[in-house]
């Protein structure tokens, strides 16, 4: 599995004439999420109050919540997506700096993660043009890397080829509609339905994509790693979407008049409010399927082999702990048990050090055994079974029983589609091979 | 375990088929409510081509309020549109691309407005006729008249629809069916002569009852109007403090008043001789105690 990865990887790997490059692709995932970062910070407090002020507090009086609880609601639902996608994003991006697919996606977690808050500030009163103008940079960020990333992952190339031009052809349309919203060519001006067929079309060709390269190009390996990645990885065209439809409610739902609330009785607004509230949330959260699907697929499909750190940091951070405390709490073990015979202190010191370092090793071992079984069930149960296998070995006699027992072993370790097992043929069997071929036993 | 996931699923079945068929009886039942025909009696309502209006506003003051539900330029817009509780849709009342204008006759306005009937005989949703049918014929076609003469404007909009909680809350009985409320036998209204009198200054309080309540005594529900009885928080306000407050929506204490809940930008228009009508009108009701809350901003 390392090996596949290893070869992947490799193929989006910078080379010696790239060097700038990968600094330069370093620089700019610093700074696209310090900038995302930035100016969602800086319009916190002005958001803040403009949901404060835009609420309609005749639901929140009659459920006795606070217009500043609700606004702290929001904004936390906010703050919570983004810090979620920036999480992982780091995560990918400081085990994979050098990987350019790694760096693409870490940047459109990043930016797809922040797309629903930045567009909203654009209806924020009172924020700054120049706040504004780089608000637009994230989202057409955003918005771009959300279709292409479906085009170019994981190997980094454009599969089908024709989606290179379907790529170029949706940044032009999201740059006119970003940056020059009121111009012609802008997606802003066409009709709501055009929009919304756009959006969901170039979304649906990512898909396409993506299930073509599943089924046409991906090895076994790279579908496997692939798996959750590409559930993550449809849930972010919704951001574009979602970003549509979003804009278009601010639209179309202006505050329900006096009149029409006082005629049909405030329970019936307080309810369309609570349904309002529960979708808003429902949205959010689900907006985490594309960073929680992409970890699923870093951590337990060894994508980008970042379990491995992680088992790892795992592993030697239980087991420097617990040396620590083996190694003070022996000191004062000894010195005490000491005390009666000696004066000095340098003898429990000694006596604890080489405890301490006898017990690295078995030490090691019963905490990767435990994280292996608590974090790593099928590590252990592969594990558990070679063993097992390793130890029954002594005792099998008949070679058919022993090659039906081994192709069990690999289904259950290694879960292949298909086994096979060839057995050399034996000095006898070779001098017949003219009229019998090698054993091949099939599962 | 497969007898406990057997169970398990008749059970949630069972539920989901209740709730189809709760469903699907709300909707049946509502459904012939919402298309109940309706067979109201034409009113001969005269609409004057240059309306004398003289120094009274209140025929304004009307139209401006229709306004807060059909849009300041009286071309309709999507009030509320929720998946479970329905899409409201005020009507484009111009006579542009997709407005009732040009195709309604006087009669079709008196009783949209005054019986809350549609022109297909059907009842209107959430239409605020209770209060608007005490208007009389004359200033009903007045209203008509200005309503007419507003510039055409293209607003093409969907249908009024009720979703499930909609429809519930149909069945409980809240004015949503503006047609069940309202009596459709009444034609010609008459309104008292004009002046600086109490009788005057009940007709035209009639449009404060749909946020103060039948008995002006107003309630503690939000967006709803404060007590405006001589018990209530206008108790120690002189004449003055009255109209000061309809015109600048500052109260006598210093609070401004929201203008959202208490549209003073449209009250406040009223002219004097009308709002010292409505306060002598006010000062005639009977004390109600009740504590409400100013709706203030």
């Amino acid at each position: 599995m390392t090996t596949e990865t290893g070869k992947l990887d490799r193929g989006n790997q910078y080379t010696g004439a790239g060097q700038r490059w990968r600094a330069l692709t370093r620089l700019l995932w610093v700074a696209v999420t310090l900038l995302t970062l930035v100016v969602l910070g800086a319009g916190l407090p002005a958001r803040f109050a403009h949901i404060m002020q835009t609420v309609d507090r005749r639901p929140l009086l009659e459920l006795e919540i606070s217009t500043a609880s609700y606004a702290a609601y929001v904004i936390a639902l906010d703050v919570i997506v983004v810090l979620a996608h920036v999480a992982i994003a780091a995560f990918i991006f400081l085990r994979r700096p050098d990987d350019l697919m790694a760096v693409f996606v870490s940047i459109t977690l990043v930016t797809n993660g922040s797309i629903l808050p930045l567009t909203q500030l654009f209806t924020v009163a009172g924020l700054e043009p120049f706040w504004l103008l780089l608000d637009r940079v994230p989202i057409f960020v955003g918005m771009v890397s959300s279709i292409v990333v479906l085009y170019i992952f994981p190997d980094g190339r454009f599969v089908p080829q024709a989606t290179r031009l379907l790529a170029l052809t949706w940044a032009a349309l999201m740059f006119f509609a970003i940056f020059t919203p009121g111009s012609p060519l802008s997606m802003a001006t066409w009709h709501i339905l055009i929009q919304f067929v756009v959006v969901i079309a170039w979304a649906g060709t990512g898909m396409f994509a993506q299930v073509f390269r599943y089924e046409n190009v991906s090895r076994p390996i790279e579908r496997q790693q692939a798996k959750w990645a590409l559930f993550g990885l449809f849930a972010a065209t919704v951001g574009p979407v979602l970003v549509l439809a979003n804009v278009q409610a601010d639209m179309i739902s202006p505050a329900v008049p006096n009149v029409l609330y006082q005629r049909m009785g405030s329970g019936f607004f307080t309810l369309s409010f609570l349904v309002s509230m529960a979708g808003l949330t429902v949205f959010k959260l689900a907006s985490l399927l594309f960073p929680l699907t992409f970890a699923i697929a870093v951590l337990r499909y060894r994508l980008w082999d970042i379990d491995l750190i992680i088992r790892r940091t795992l592993i030697y951070a239980a087991l420097s702990g617990a040396l620590v405390l083996v190694y003070l709490g022996s000191i004062v073990l000894f010195q005490e048990v000491l005390s009666a015979f000696t004066r000095a202190s340098e003898l429990a010191i000694v006596v604890s050090t080489l405890a301490t370092a006898a017990l690295i090793s078995p030490l090691r071992r019963r905490i990767q055994f435990g994280i292996d079984r608590r974090f790593y069930r099928n590590r252990y149960d592969a594990e558990k079974i070679l063993a097992a296998f390793s130890a029954s070995l002594r005792d099998q006699v008949d070679l058919d029983e022993l090659k039906d027992r081994l192709l069990v072993v690999l289904e259950d370790t290694l879960q292949p589609e298909h086994t096979s097992l060839w057995l050399r043929p034996t000095g006898e069997q070779e001098r017949a091979q003219d009229i019998s071929p090698p054993s091949i036993y099939s599962r | 375990m497969r007898t406990f996931l057997k169970w398990l699923g008749i059970i949630l079945g069972g539920l989901v088929m209740l709730a189809l068929i709760a469903l699907a009886s709300i909707y049946f039942i509502t459904e012939a409510r919402i298309n109940k025909i309706y067979d109201v009696p034409a009113s001969s309502i005269a609409i004057p081509e240059q309306p004398e209006l003289g120094e009274r506003k209140f025929p304004l003051v009307v139209v401006d309020f229709c306004r807060d539900c059909h849009g300041p330029n009286l071309a309709g817009q999507i009030m509320e549109d929720d998946l479970l509780i329905g899409r409201l849709v005020s009507a484009n009342l111009t006579a542009g691309k997709g407005g009732i204008g040009a195709e309604f006759t006087p009669q079709d306005w008196a009783r949209a407005i005054r019986h809350g009937v549609g022109r297909d005989n059907r009842s209107l949703i959430a239409m605020p006729s209770n209060e608007l049918s005490t208007i009389s014929d004359e200033d009903l076609g007045i209203i008509i008249s200005i309503i007419k003469s507003t510039p055409p404007v293209d607003n093409e909009l969907p249908e009024t629809r009720l979703g499930p909680m909609g429809r519930f809350f149909l069945l409980q009985d809240l004015p949503v069916l503006t047609a069940e409320f309202t009596d459709l036998n009444l034609q010609a209204v008459s309104m008292p002569e004009p002046g600086v009198t109490a009788e005057y200054g009940e007709y035209l309080s009639h449009l404060c009852s749909l946020c103060h309540g039948k008995d002006f005594s107003g309630s503690n529900e939000p967006g709803a109007g404060l007590n405006l009885t001589p018990a209530g928080d206008l108790g120690g306000w002189s004449e003055t403090d009255f109209m000061n407050t309809l015109r600048t929506g500052m109260t006598p204490d210093g609070k401004t008043l929201d203008q959202e809940m208490m549209p003073v930008g449209i009250y406040g228009k009223l002219s004097d001789d009308e709002l010292k009508a409505i306060w002598l009108f006010l000062k005639t009701l009977p004390p109600v105690e009740t504590p409400t809350a100013t709706p203030t901003g």
